[in-house]
């Protein structure tokens, strides 16, 4: 049994029943009130045809209208391409390209300035660049109506998958989202058109982060043994969810993994000076190691990883040019024996778990701009 | 669903095999009261999932509004998607952010003492078994722990039955980004779950449940690691 099947269970648990009468009675009370002026409500339209109400069209015409907007929809790129039969380790054979439809303007991505110093190639030089870096670039908070757009490339694997890969990484999925500043809205590209959901608004948290918004985290203090402690406070709750167990360094290690990983990937800003100082956390965190390494996107990245359980490596990829996060991994260094509620799998020594590259991020006036 | 009198049901009355969602929304638009079809199908699997999101009392208000929504931007439907499932499970999704509150409150609770305050209006015995608490309490623990997002789209699959694509059609997100969180949520809980004891599941009420360790160092006697 795994993960989902014990969630099912828990689905099961409840039972399948109608609504309460109260329930039924507010939707035919919304359905009765318009049952006297059959008021149509004002539908789509494809680009370029005039709004206002829609013609009551025969029911054939209306039918081959639908078969012309499926076409025109399936004629433009989607906002996810899945790419299959590469190689195990290696970029992806093809991008979605400059073809994507935009609302917007073209061009119309804000990218905070960040004084560069060149390309790190040690660990200290990463640190060091790093932190003149930001310190020498100019403050930037983008505005709560602003959005966060990323390009992420994940790796699947035709064999399948259930928490981590269970065979060689030779599939990329890359996905292209926008998130409001705010957390309120997301939006992505569907077929060709731009499509929003609502988010957890503005106070939403990330594991142990209290807020993944740009006013906080910019008020998070930047000398290391502070922002260890803030960590660290915010997950040494054993009964909070996100309690990790009672290792310090993975604690901290996992916080910092946690919000580059999970909250950069999915939109959250981290200020400049916010990640100097956490690659200082980690760069003396006892337990983290240093090395360089390629990304799923084939770049040339710097990573900080720790080894849990003696045999699996959880690594966070910096690009050593502009000392932002752009990926993570997760690889077997041992061969291990796994026995899971679902029965057991044999891990081989360099099967890579889990595999990320964060292709791009910017902060963009509109969804739908790059 | 009772018929009101005022509000007759065409497909009921129309016989023969039933039009497909789509059909049925087109029609809605300009004779609203087939809407009520659509409530009839898909209220109840609305209701299971949105009950066991955030329990019962505050499901009711969230199922009424979803299909209040439904209805009032039913003309922007797409028609070319002939299942309104998806579309109806993302409002219902939708809502449910607004009790997120709710939602982590229930299942703090769960992780922390393994009892299932969701299910309690259905469980009639004070002591009735709960099956796999141990299990539950790390599901609860790590459910908690994922972001809004992750959490919605791997709950929609378990718990809505959507594939991966309906699920991109009900949040509006890329496949590749429902793939990608499906598969980070599905990996936390992995750990969370990963030391627990096969044999430890439906154990009954009364078994502490354990803390989630990131480790799998005590999962097994069976564990190797080789060179």
């Amino acid at each position: 049994m795994n993960e989902l099947d014990l969630l099912s269970l828990l689905r099961d648990e409840v039972p399948l029943t109608e609504p309460s009468p109260a329930v039924e009675h507010a939707v035919q009370t919304a359905v009765r009130a318009q049952v006297p002026a059959g008021a149509a409500p004002r539908r789509g339209h494809p680009a370029g045809r005039p709004r206002g109400r829609a013609p009551r069209l025969p029911q054939s015409a209306w039918q081959r209208r639908m078969v012309v907007a499926g076409l025109a929809a399936a004629a433009v790129a989607g906002a996810a391409i899945l790419v299959t039969g590469l190689s195990a380790r290696g970029p992806a054979a093809s991008r979605p390209g400059a073809g994507l439809v935009t609302s917007g303007p073209a061009v119309g991505a804000k990218l905070p300035t960040q004084r560069g110093l060149g390309k790190a190639r040690t660990e200290a030089q990463l640190i060091d660049y790093a932190t003149r870096s930001a310190a020498a670039s100019p403050a930037f908070v983008p505005s709560s109506h602003e959005w966060v757009y990323t390009e992420t490339e994940v790796a699947s694997s035709s064999a399948g998958g259930g928490g981590f890969l269970f065979g060689p990484p030779n599939e990329r999925v890359i996905g292209q989202e926008w998130a409001r500043v705010d957390q309120r809205l997301y939006a992505s590209y569907v077929h060709g058109h731009l499509r929003f959901g609502r988010g957890g608004g503005p106070g939403s948290t990330l594991g142990g982060w209290k807020s993944i918004g740009p006013s906080y985290l910019n008020s998070l203090p930047t000398r290391p043994a502070q922002l260890e402690a803030v960590i660290l406070a915010n997950n040494s709750n054993p009964h909070m969810p996100w309690y990790v167990g009672p290792d310090k360094n993975y604690t901290i290690f996992n916080g910092i993994f946690t919000l580059m990983s999970d909250g950069e990937s999915e939109g959250t800003w981290i200020p400049p000076k916010l990640l100097a100082a956490m690659y200082r956390i980690l760069a003396s965190l006892p337990g983290v190691h240093f090395d360089l390494t390629t990304d799923l996107a084939g770049r040339s990245g710097m990573g900080f990883y720790m080894l849990t359980g003696g045999w699996e490596k959880q690594e966070i990829v910096i690009d050593p040019a502009t000392y932002a996060y752009m990926g993570d991994e997760w690889v077997a260094v041992k061969a291990h024996t796994s026995v899971a509620t679902d029965g057991t799998r044999y891990i081989k020594k360099g099967q890579v778990l889990g595999w990320e590259a964060l292709l791009h991020i910017a902060v963009v006036r509109h969804a739908g701009q790059i | 669903m009772r018929v009101d009198s005022a509000v007759s049901v065409p497909a009921e009355r129309a016989g023969g095999a039933s039009a497909d969602d789509a059909t049925v929304i087109a029609r809605s638009i300009d004779e609203p009261e087939w809407f009520a079809a659509l409530f009839r199908r898909h209220a109840a699997p609305i209701q299971r999932y949105v009950t066991r999101r955030i329990g019962l009392t505050a499901a009711e208000d969230v199922v009424a509004e979803t299909f209040l929504i439904a209805f009032r931007q039913r003309g922007e439907y797409q028609l070319d998607r002939h299942d309104a499932l998806p579309w109806l499970y993302g409002i219902a999704t939708n809502m449910i952010g607004r009790h997120r509150r709710t939602e982590l409150r229930q299942l703090r609770l769960l992780a922390r003492t393994g009892a299932d305050p969701v299910i309690e209006p259905f469980t009639e015995r004070v002591d009735a078994a709960v099956s796999a608490d141990a299990a539950k309490a790390r599901l609860g623990a790590a459910l908690a722990r994922l972001p809004a997002g992750h959490r919605d789209a791997l709950l929609l699959v378990a718990w809505g039955g959507l594939t991966y694509e309906q699920v991109a059609v009900a949040t509006g997100a890329p496949l590749g980004t429902v793939q990608s969180r499906v598969s980070r949520a599905r990996r936390k809980l992995r750990q969370a779950l990963g030391d627990l004891d096969p044999a430890a599941l439906g154990t009954g009420p009364g078994q502490q449940p354990r803390k989630p360790r990131r480790s799998e160092q005590a999962r097994s006697t069976e564990e190797t690691c080789h060179e």
